[in-house]
């Protein structure tokens, strides 16, 4: 009896430590990054601790070359990965994984239909709903695709945007104000690249404006205003590190291809 | 007749002058880019000013090189470390607005092949390439250099690939390519710094690389007077 009570609080105590480490981890800013140590390119994590960095652990471990990968964290604490795996032939597959607590990671390929896939990122709307955005080329140019995990399965591929034989690349996920996934993304026009964005209204994207460079990187400026050590040695290979920024409502997570991670003194 | 004589001449005179300030007209010659054009690992902190040689990797030579040849130029450095073309196509009309170089060395796309496809690289740089020509000047074109970070073709960027989309923007637009991977890759470990970036040595093999181009455009610019008084 005595011996059994001793199990319950050690299982007690085993999750109360579980539900802390989420809790903090859920509240400290994340890195993912790839990086090769002798092994190919493969993916590692890290969380802030403080003034510094905590351990890095190695999150996925492939044959294929693992990068550009971008990340969220969800109510739960579990931790959602996409990334580019891309193989010897070139081809650049779309994967993901979502670790669920006792380190049992669900994960596996988002079919786009394309060989040549970039760039993707990832979001946790207001209803737990998992959101990921890429940019594949379909033959004639670059595109904007968006995909859905209902909880079983990734949706179909959208395109974003109007067919057009122009780039469109680089596309970003955040939240409007009242919670509506919202897709930023660089399209080349006659005068240049520009900004575009659009709105989910529970059916479709809507609404396609473009929004000025000047609004765009004063809000990105706004989330990087945190206090964070400077980013490991093994991070400074441009596109290879995200960021999971918590608290912030409208944007989870920013990788370094879409903005320069470069931390700064909160205020 | 002294009257004929005396304009024929202030004719000559004239005709002479003009032939000689067009020979010593100074060239300016844009070189903008990523990092390779910075100068990596050698010119760190230039970041696209525009800075002149001895600042760069391969401009210092280009430069020595084209006045040892008799060319009167000033080459500017416009690289930016981690540039991308979408970058390039960004800054190449308030650049070209605000530096009216003569001719615009083009050299970019390394950085951008994880996050998006040739395609959009050729794109881009058909974008600035377009735009250089609408204002007069010459671009003229560089290929990618080899990338063996890690002791193999870099996570299998397309580099090849991306270069023969760029050789047909050359030919598709008639202006001049400078071969930077042609001429490196064959003894690229020893040309490159850490793989992707040149050394010392193989930004003298791109300057060198980049002068016979240059020097064709320039010797055809400055051979027009005389081949114009030969027709008359």
């Amino acid at each position: 009896m005595r011996k059994k009570g001793k199990k319950i609080l050690a299982a007690v105590l085993c999750g109360l430590l579980m539900w802390a480490g989420q809790a903090i981890a859920a509240e400290s800013v994340r890195l993912v990054w790839s990086a090769d140590r002798g092994q190919g390119f493969d993916l590692f994590t890290a969380v802030q601790e403080k003034n510094s960095w905590g351990p890095s652990t190695r999150l996925v471990d492939g044959p294929e070359a693992d990068l550009t990968p971008a990340c969220t964290v969800d109510q739960a604490g579990r931790l959602w990965l996409v990334w580019i795996a891309r193989d010897r032939e070139g081809r650049s597959q779309l994967r993901y994984r979502i670790d669920a607590a006792g380190n049992k990671p669900r994960g596996g390929r988002i079919v786009t239909g394309f060989d040549d896939n970039y760039a993707p990122v990832v979001l946790i709307d207001r209803k737990s709903a998992g959101w990921v955005a890429w940019a594949s080329y379909t033959g004639s140019s670059d595109d904007v695709f968006v995909s859905r995990f209902d909880g079983a399965a990734w949706s179909a591929p959208m395109r974003v945007h109007a067919a057009n034989d122009q780039p469109d690349v680089k596309p970003f996920l955040s939240l409007s104000r009242d919670g509506r996934v919202q897709v930023t993304w660089l399209g080349l026009r006659e005068t240049g690249y520009q900004r575009f964005q659009v709105q989910w209204n529970g059916t479709g994207f809507t609404g396609e404006h473009v929004v000025p460079e000047k609004t765009w990187e004063q809000g990105m400026h706004k989330h990087l205003r945190r206090k964070a050590p400077p980013l490991p040695r093994e991070t400074r290979t441009q596109g290879m590190v995200t960021a999971f920024l918590p608290g912030n409502r409208e944007i989870q997570a920013i990788p370094d291809w879409v903005f320069p991670l470069t931390f700064s003194e909160g205020r | 007749m002294a009257r004929s004589f005396a304009v024929l001449l202030f004719a000559s005179l004239l005709v002479v002058g003009a032939i000689r300030d067009t020979q010593a007209a100074r060239f300016l010659i844009d070189t903008i880019g990523d990092s390779i054009t910075s100068g990596y690992p050698y010119y760190l902190p230039i970041e696209g000013n525009g800075c002149t040689p001895p600042c760069g990797g391969y401009q210092p030579k280009l430069q020595s090189l084209l006045l040892a040849a008799g060319k009167d130029v000033l080459v500017r450095n416009y690289g930016v470390r981690g540039a991308s073309t979408a970058d390039g196509v960004a800054r190449i009309d308030a650049l070209l607005d605000s530096s009216s170089p003569q001719f615009v060395l083009i050299l970019e796309g390394t950085n951008d092949l994880l996050f998006l496809s040739k395609d959009t690289v050729y794109k881009n740089i058909a974008y600035m390439v377009d735009a250089t020509l609408a204002r007069g000047e010459v671009p003229i074109l560089g290929t990618l250099p080899p990338d063996i970070r890690n002791g193999e073709e870099y996570i299998n960027k397309p580099i090849v690939e991306t270069n023969t989309l760029l050789q047909q923007l050359a030919r598709d637009r008639n202006i001049a390519l400078a071969d930077h991977y042609s001429a490196l890759v064959g003894n690229w470990a020893n040309l490159t710094y850490e793989g992707l970036h040149p050394n010392l040595a193989g930004y003298e093999v791109m300057a060198r690389t980049w002068f016979t181009p240059v020097h064709a455009k320039i010797t055809a610019m400055t051979s027009l007077p005389w081949l114009m008084l030969l027709l008359d």
